[in-house]
């Protein structure tokens, strides 16, 4: 923080003929001889001036024998500005002609030029790294401050203070990342009463299994299973992250994620390991300890829409895209209007997205910041994640096809910052303080128990033709894509 | 019957096998004739699309890359509807997964229901052949199965040397296109249209993604 303060001082003075000094160039042509650093060097080819820029090492090459060389300014004094200091060579070296005095002259002045522009490029540099020094200092101290008001007034006093107004607008501006992971734990708390015993149980057997000692007493089926399991998540976690490079082979957290992968698969033998879990444990293992990942992950997976996802219980799940594309339509009628004409389904592009809650989709800070939320809020957040991805480029998905519109969705664009995408969302978060606010509009929770409560009515019947009518009589009166229909029948025809 | 003659037919085609058997890969050297070690899991199911010559004709494929975990298989009657080719691919150096090809193959013709499914087109790709020192199934062992598959046609590819690529994925092509339009109506009836919003229904067509 104090660099640039301390070295500042001392650059003016110390520096030469060049500097960043705005009068610096203005001086006169014949006064700059006077000036000038005369030295000699009887072998270039020393590591003297090995770190000179890449302009000096050009010129070492092209003059390999001695000659007289001039120097300008001092590289140590300030790094920020004199980084185009090189060694000039002022005449021809002995063995060749001399120069004219006319060609001298002429040479001196596009040198000067040169020099100036180069000068007031690194003015310019300087300004705008030292302007960026700047911000990222009062960015840190605001940030210092935000840590510590968690840190010490928000943490100590957890369950009188998470849900102030205060705590809440913080939250919402994403928590720092030295606090993310404690925030995380308690949010998400453990209601499954996972212990570290448990935990350590479950680690002990996941590590037979990923050395593939056998257990006894196991059918063949079983023991088919486990090595599909197993040899899913050595697979999967090399392709978790790949551009990390942490979690691959030889990196410092693959053996971690594959041990916490393969323990949650002996705690939740009804669950196992599913594609996409990779890279919500991996997620969890970048914000803190194994163990805590560990509970995190595992009541997280817990939670109503993990569990319809994670199992593939295509009914819970297609009751969530039913919930879905009611809500989409009710919040942006226009670009529902559209998809459906393309029969562009939601699951297409959801699936990828609940699966690893954005984890996939978004850049690893973006989905923090999702998660910070989603963790507070529930699934709900997750939803309204996903129309604040739709909102924000409306205007493009509007003119999309159907083809373009789903490479888009399935691959957003890598640029898509926090705050962008949390401006987009905030929109959705004013619907209903109840279950309805005063234009009607619903919440998601609300159209999901809707659903919920309309597709269970017919549950126990064999689905066929006159069933889904009588499903589609049941939802009379919410707007559903024809394409989601369509689905629908298919997902419950396979029950 | 077939289409007019001027329409760019679009052709859909997806891609089935075990999970790390390269199916993205596969489609990435073919779409955009690269190969990289850094992709991320496929869940749920990706598609692209690539427009390409069949025998002088232009089509557009639209390539459906799915999960490989055998457990979302059941999610596949969503993206199966309306194939018109499926592409089973295997890795040559795991005999797994091409033990693996008779489900996959049964479970689409399961889920996707298509007419007459004796004569579906399917294509088989042995995948990695540039790992020849590791190969575990024999080319004699895959021609062998797939002639017991009315005569599947079978390539040896490489995603990661493009080895064979275009050559298959020609086949694919031109397998997909004479299903196609020979049988335009492959999918004639959902189970049933769900038609909520009765009153807007614009089209009678809900033949998937066109």
């Amino acid at each position: 923080m104090t660099e640039p303060s301390s070295a500042q001082p001392e650059a003016s003075p110390s520096c030469c003929n060049v500097t960043a000094n705005g009068s610096a160039h203005h001086e006169d042509e014949e006064k700059l001889p006077e000036r000038k650093t005369e030295v000699k060097f009887a072998d270039l080819e020393q590591p003297s001036c090995s770190n000179t820029p890449k302009k000096s090492s050009i010129l070492r090459g092209f003059f390999s024998r001695s000659g007289r060389w001039k120097v300008f300014g001092d590289r140590k004094t300030d790094p920020g500005v004199m980084h185009t200091t090189g060694l000039i060579l002022e005449e021809r070296p002995s063995n060749l002609p001399q120069k004219s005095e006319e060609e001298s002259a002429r040479h001196r002045l596009l040198y000067e030029q040169m020099l100036e522009q180069a000068k007031k490029k690194d003015v310019k540099l300087e300004k705008e790294r030292r302007k960026a020094h700047e911000d990222k200092k009062k960015a840190e101290e605001a940030l210092a401050i935000i840590s510590r008001t968690w840190n010490e007034e928000i943490l100590p006093n957890w369950n009188s203070s998470f849900d102030t107004r205060k705590c809440r607008d913080l939250w919402w501006k994403g928590l720092p990342s030295k606090v993310r992971g404690k925030v995380w734990q308690l949010a998400i708390g453990n209601a499954l009463n996972v212990s570290e015993e448990l935990y350590n149980i479950c680690c002990e057997r996941a590590e037979l299994r990923l050395n593939g000692i056998q257990e006894t007493g196991e059918t063949k089926e079983a023991r088919y299973n486990r090595e599909a399991s197993v040899a899913q998540i050595q697979l999967d976690v090399s392709r978790t992250f790949p551009a990390l490079g942490i979690f691959q082979e030889g990196g410092p957290y693959q053996h971690l994620l594959t041990k916490l992968l393969g323990a949650y698969a002996c705690y939740r033998p009804d669950v196992g390991y599913v594609q996409s879990m990779s890279f919500i444990a991996a997620i969890f293992l970048l914000q803190m300890e194994p163990f805590p990942a560990f509970v995190a992950f595992s009541n997280l997976m817990n939670q109503p829409l993990q569990l319809a996802f994670f199992r593939l219980n295509k009914s819970q799940m297609t009751e969530y895209f039913v919930a879905f594309d009611l809500y989409f339509h009710q919040e942006l009628p226009e670009l529902h209007a559209h998809f459906d004409a393309m029969n562009l389904r939601p699951d297409i592009y959801i699936i990828d997205w609940v699966y690893t809650a954005f984890a996939k989709s978004l850049s690893l800070d973006v989905t923090c910041r999702v998660w910070d939320v989603f963790f507070r809020d529930g699934e709900e957040f997750l939803f309204k994640t996903a129309l604040g991805i739709l909102k924000m480029h409306e205007d493009l998905l509007l003119d999309m096809e159907f083809d373009v519109a789903v490479g888009f969705l399935r691959k957003l664009p890598a640029d898509i910052t926090g705050n962008e995408l949390f401006r987009n969302i905030e929109v959705f978060m004013k619907t209903g303080g109840g279950a309805e606010n005063g234009k009607g509009k619903k919440r998601f929770q609300q159209l999901h128990l809707e659903v919920h409560e309309r597709l269970t009515s017919i549950n126990g019947n064999k689905i066929d033709k006159s069933t889904i009518q009588e499903i589609s009589e049941g939802l009379d009166g919410m707007k559903m894509s024809k394409s989601l229909s369509v689905f629908l029948a298919d997902l419950l025809e396979g029950q | 019957m077939s289409s007019a003659p001027h329409k760019k037919a679009l052709l859909k085609v997806i891609i089935l096998g075990d999970s790390g058997v390269g199916k993205t890969s596969l489609m990435n050297q073919f779409v955009d004739q690269r190969f990289s070690n850094q992709h991320k899991v496929t869940i749920g199911a990706d598609f692209i699309m690539k427009d390409m010559l069949v025998d002088g004709r232009l089509v557009t494929m639209q390539i459906w890359d799915t999960a490989g975990q055998e457990r979302f298989q059941s999610l596949g009657v969503a993206f199966y509807r309306g194939a018109d080719c499926c592409v089973l691919a295997y890795d040559v150096t795991n005999s797994t997964s091409f033990k693996n090809l008779d489900p996959w193959r049964d479970e689409f013709l399961i889920q996707a229901s298509p007419r007459d499914p004796e004569h579906f087109p399917f294509v088989l790709l042995g995948n990695k052949v540039d790992l020849a020192q590791d190969r575990a199934v024999s080319r004699k062992k895959a021609e062998a199965w797939c002639q017991t598959k009315t005569k599947m046609p079978y390539f040896e590819v490489s995603a990661k040397e493009a080895v064979n690529i275009d050559l298959a994925f020609q086949t694919i092509a031109r397998a997909a296109l004479a299903r196609e339009s020979q049988d335009t109506q492959d999918f004639p009836d959902f189970p049933a249209q769900v038609l909520l919003d009765c009153g807007n229904a614009k089209s009678s067509s809900f033949c998937s993604c066109q």
